[in-house]
């Protein structure tokens, strides 16, 4: 395989930051009910957007809610409040037509990926199913030269199409998990942790053969983590989330050598301790906090802008204190 | 990583014999009739070699008989089996993967099965129907459905919140497809032990309801052979000739239909062990 | 320094249908006194099996040969019965993942099991422990959490629980099974801590994992296992600055910090392993002689390699 800099992915020209973003959602509320414990906010008015081609790094510690967000980006949940939109359009409001169309141009990589497939059939009908319900392939040889291209983009073999899941390994099945997310030549792809179960090497590959596809395809990517290096390592774009928000968002640059958030700071220097967060009123950093202060126990603080493109969640930045 | 191979174990290797050996009585009642033994006039003759099980009350070969009823049996199982299966997996599939009012709905239909009694019921619902070769069937399908529709539902349950299914409503798959093109063949294992299961106890039910005079009297069973030799005095006689080779059979058929599933629901249980495992 | 566990030529194949799989292939390994000593391996690279060969947790289809010795005795060839009193008294485990705990026991009961059933520890005795744990690991109210269930429970004092289990009772070794599997910073953060603590209780640890970053912060030696050898110990400074063998070097640089880059080629199947040196086919540096001559692991001042760069 041809070694390739991920870093040659990086910095966003500045005509990406002005495009109008592809998909996104605008102070998304998702409150999961429970008999038992009365309601969970996995989510507290997160907004987000994607742009066309960008590859955008979602950093966040498990409970953060960062999986709930790309569900409710990939329409899978949704909101209790708040608005997804893909393109100009309100996912609500789409009729049955839009959405077939949404469905075909925003696909979702779970987190599993053993679990990502029909335990009963073939991978290479698991791959090529998506061509059959949108009726993109009109021939079996269609349908064949497509999943063949999209499989050895991955770096997949016919020998490994002919099996099923039980017979590959962790490694094999999350690329046909990718494979099957990019037949349909998606907009945006929503990867959600697919490589936190994976070892380094096979890690390694797997993002750069996601990469490698995105070059060729042109598609976006939300990648979900919680491996701040492996961010560092290939986005454009930052969002850090925080207890159901986003706390710091901006370009992977700027984010990672100078973070504004208290929050981004303690997880970049690594000073992070093993204590949980506030769940309470006000900031959910605030109990961990070194520069807390009066305000930050009472209200949430809103999104302020500190630059082109770049906010942060954090009185600290606020005009008025 | 371990192949599905099937290779059956010693029990599951009994099982498949016995019923080979029920297949093999059916196809010989298919045989001319005589073969065997002809009908005597003498009622209750004991097993000679003209007669090897004997005559019965009205100087019938017991042989013939038994063989005949080996055909009624096991046409009533696999019958009774093919509707009660086919019921249960059908509510089973459609409860499990749509959840919420509907999953509640049939979950109380079937708990309403699962509680009442059946053997009263099913006497008062052959009484009522009259004797007749469909209406046993009818009776056995309607009360060996819930058990299978539990089972299934529960699995198309967590088959419905596995990743899998998810991502396929994300590609935009409809209901109906997911249903029958996913969910259906990842229950197929629980439905196959299943309906060998209705097999059994299938034809249990069924020497029950003949034994008791409720089966059809055109088409003579295993059950309906014991219920004669209660009821015409083959045990004043002492021909037991005529009462034990048919409980035998009925014994030993839907034993051997129980170990086969008994084994494939082992089997199943095994290899899917691991789907669960995830949260 | 003593040695605690000694494995000598271990090699463990697996039965399985018209095939043989070979997991572990002449495995030497020691496990020394005060040490923590990592054994890193990717999946399928036999770091599992070595495990449970020390704990006699092989399945029935397991064939193994060589010796692992403690104290002179064989674990492996020893009497089941008494091999596994010997392994209850002197070792103990920390299993991986919250799975490993029996949702219908009690906290205290299941963290105290291990001296309640080889040290005659009495009921009262072995709630004092689980508490005075817990209360160790800085949990606020240790006697709630040891009369919890497991779903009472959040990740964090699960994760505690499961490090309590491991060092309960007194033991020789302690070994740990991936226990970061799946975890984010601040999990594993608390999982360094809490290993941190239970090394002052025991003897010697033997973690295995695959994450490197984590065992670069917690074990002294680094035993580096590929395809069901191994194929580089060394002292975990030295390691990660500067590998010797020339897989290890490349997984360092597949790590996202060193540059995210693959390791070229597959795994290899442990079917068919190839022959020679196992990582041959992968190699940047490879000879003719590792095509079809297994490098012997060669001791060079204070490290192990399997590699014939260094003979």
């Amino acid at each position: 395989m041809k070694q390739l800099s991920p870093k040659s992915y990086e910095t966003p020209s500045q005509r990406l930051l002005d495009s109008a973003p592809l998909l996104g959602c605008r102070d998304a509320v998702k409150i999961f009910k429970s008999y038992l414990k009365g309601g969970f906010t996995a989510l507290a008015g997160a907004s987000i957007s994607i742009r066309r081609g960008e590859l955008l790094a979602l950093i966040g510690e498990s409970g953060s809610g960062k999986t709930t967000l790309a569900k409710i980006l990939a329409g899978l949940i949704q909101p209790t409040s708040g608005e997804v939109f893909f393109g100009d359009k309100p996912l609500a409001k789409m009729g049955s037509k839009d959405l077939l169309h949404f469905r075909r141009k925003v696909q979702f990589v779970p987190q599993y990926p053993d679990l990502a497939l029909d335990p009963t059939w073939y991978i290479y009908d698991s791959i090529a199913e998506p061509l059959r319900i949108h009726k993109e392939a009109r021939t079996r040889e269609e349908e064949l030269e497509k999943v063949r291209s999209v499989s050895s983009r991955v770096g997949l073999g016919l020998d490994q199409l002919r099996r099923k899941p039980r017979d590959l390994s962790g490694g094999e099945l999350q690329r046909a998990v990718l494979a099957k997310a990019m037949v349909l030549s998606p907009d945006v792809v929503i990867a959600d942790e697919p490589t936190s179960m994976l070892d380094p090497s096979t890690q390694a590959k797997i993002v750069h053969q996601l990469l490698e596809a995105k070059k060729k395809a042109g598609f976006a990517v939300l990648f979900v983590t919680h491996d701040l290096s492996l961010a560092e390592a290939i986005s454009n774009r930052v969002c850090v989330m925080l207890g159901g928000s986003i706390v710091e968002s901006g370009a992977a640059s700027d984010v990672f050598s100078s973070p504004l958030h208290p929050y981004t700071l303690s997880l970049l220097s690594g000073s992070a301790s093993g204590l949980e967060m506030n769940r309470g009123t006000g900031c959910p950093f605030y109990s961990q906090c070194d520069a807390r202060m009066g305000a930050c126990s009472k209200s949430s603080p809103p999104e302020f802008m500190t630059g082109k493109a770049r906010s942060v969640r954090c009185w600290l930045f606020g005009q008025d204190y | 990583m371990k192949r599905f191979g099937y290779s059956p174990t010693g029990v599951e290797w009994a099982g498949i014999a016995l019923i080979l050996a029920v297949f093999a009585m059916a196809l010989l009642s298919f045989l001319p009739g005589g073969c065997f033994g002809m009908p005597s006039s003498i009622p209750y003759l004991p097993p000679s070699p003209s007669n090897f099980l004997g005559t019965n009350d009205i100087g019938d070969d017991v042989l013939a008989i038994l063989l005949q009823g080996s055909r009624v049996s096991l046409s009533i199982g696999l019958l009774g089996a093919t509707v009660s299966t086919l019921f249960g997996t059908v509510i089973g599939v459609f409860a499990g993967f749509m959840g919420g009012t509907v999953d509640e709905a049939l979950g109380s239909i079937t708990d309403f099965f699962l509680v009442v009694p059946a053997l009263p019921l099913m006497i008062l619902l052959a009484a009522y129907l009259g004797p007749s070769f469909m209406n046993v069937v009818m009776v056995i399908g309607l009360l060996w459905w819930p058990t299978t529709a539990r089972m299934v539902r529960a699995r198309a349950r967590q088959i419905r919140g596995s990743p899998f299914i998810e991502g396929l409503m994300g590609v935009g798959a409809r209901k109906p497809y997911i249903m029958f093109r996913h969910v259906l063949p990842n229950v197929w294992g629980i439905v196959l032990a299943r309906f060998v299961l209705a097999v059994s106890s299938s034809i249990l039910l069924e020497a029950g309801l003949s034994f008791i005079g409720l089966g059809d009297p055109q088409n003579p069973s295993w059950g309906m052979m014991l219920h004669f030799a209660m009821t015409r005095g083959a045990l004043l006689h002492g021909a037991w000739w005529t009462f034990v080779p048919p409980g035998i059979c009925i014994s030993f058929s839907s034993l051997g239909f129980i170990l086969i599933g008994m084994g494939m629901e082992s089997r199943y249980r095994s290899s899917t062990k691991s789907i669960g495992d995830v949260s | 320094m003593g040695k605690i566990i000694e494995i000598r030529d271990l090699c463990v194949d697996f039965e399985m249908q018209q095939m043989r799989v070979s997991a572990l292939n002449g495995v030497n390994l020691e496990l020394q006194r005060g040490e923590v000593l990592g054994v890193l391996g990717e999946s399928g690279s036999g770091k599992t099996v070595l495990l449970n060969s020390v704990f006699r947790l092989l399945p029935e289809n397991a064939r193994s040969s060589g010796e692992i010795l403690y104290c002179g005795n064989d674990i492996l060839s020893m009497d089941r019965k008494r091999a596994m009193q010997l392994i209850g008294r002197h070792f103990s485990l920390i299993p991986q993942g919250f799975g490993s705990l029996n949702p219908f026991l009690k906290c205290w009961l299941q963290i105290s099991e291990r001296p309640m059933e080889h040290f005659n520890m009495g009921k009262e005795e072995g709630y004092g422990t689980a508490v005075r744990l817990l209360g160790d690991m800085g949990i606020e109210s240790p006697e709630k959490a040891a009369r919890s269930y497991r779903h009472q429970l959040s990740g964090g004092m699960l994760q505690r629980a499961l490090v309590a289990m491991g060092i309960s009772g007194k033991s020789e070794a302690v070994f740990v099974d991936e226990p970061t599997k799946g975890l984010d910073e601040r999990k594993k953060r608390l999982v360094i801590d809490l290993l941190q603590l239970a090394k002052q209780r025991t003897g010697a640890m033997m973690i295995v994992s695959h994450d490197l970053c984590f065992l670069k912060e917690v074990s002294d030696r680094v035993c580096v296992m590929y395809c069901g050898e191994v194929v580089e110990i060394s002292k975990t400074r030295d390691f990660f600055a500067s590998p010797k063998h020339p897989y290890s070097w490349a997984l360092l640089e597949s790590l996202p910090s060193r540059g995210l880059k693959p390791i070229e080629g597959e795994n290899p199947s442990m079917v068919s392993p190839p022959p020679g040196c196992r990582f041959n086919p992968r190699c940047s540096h490879r000879s003719v002689r590792c095509l079809d001559e297994r490098p012997p692991l060669a001791e060079i001042d204070g490290f192990k390699v399997r590699c014939f760069k260094y003979v």
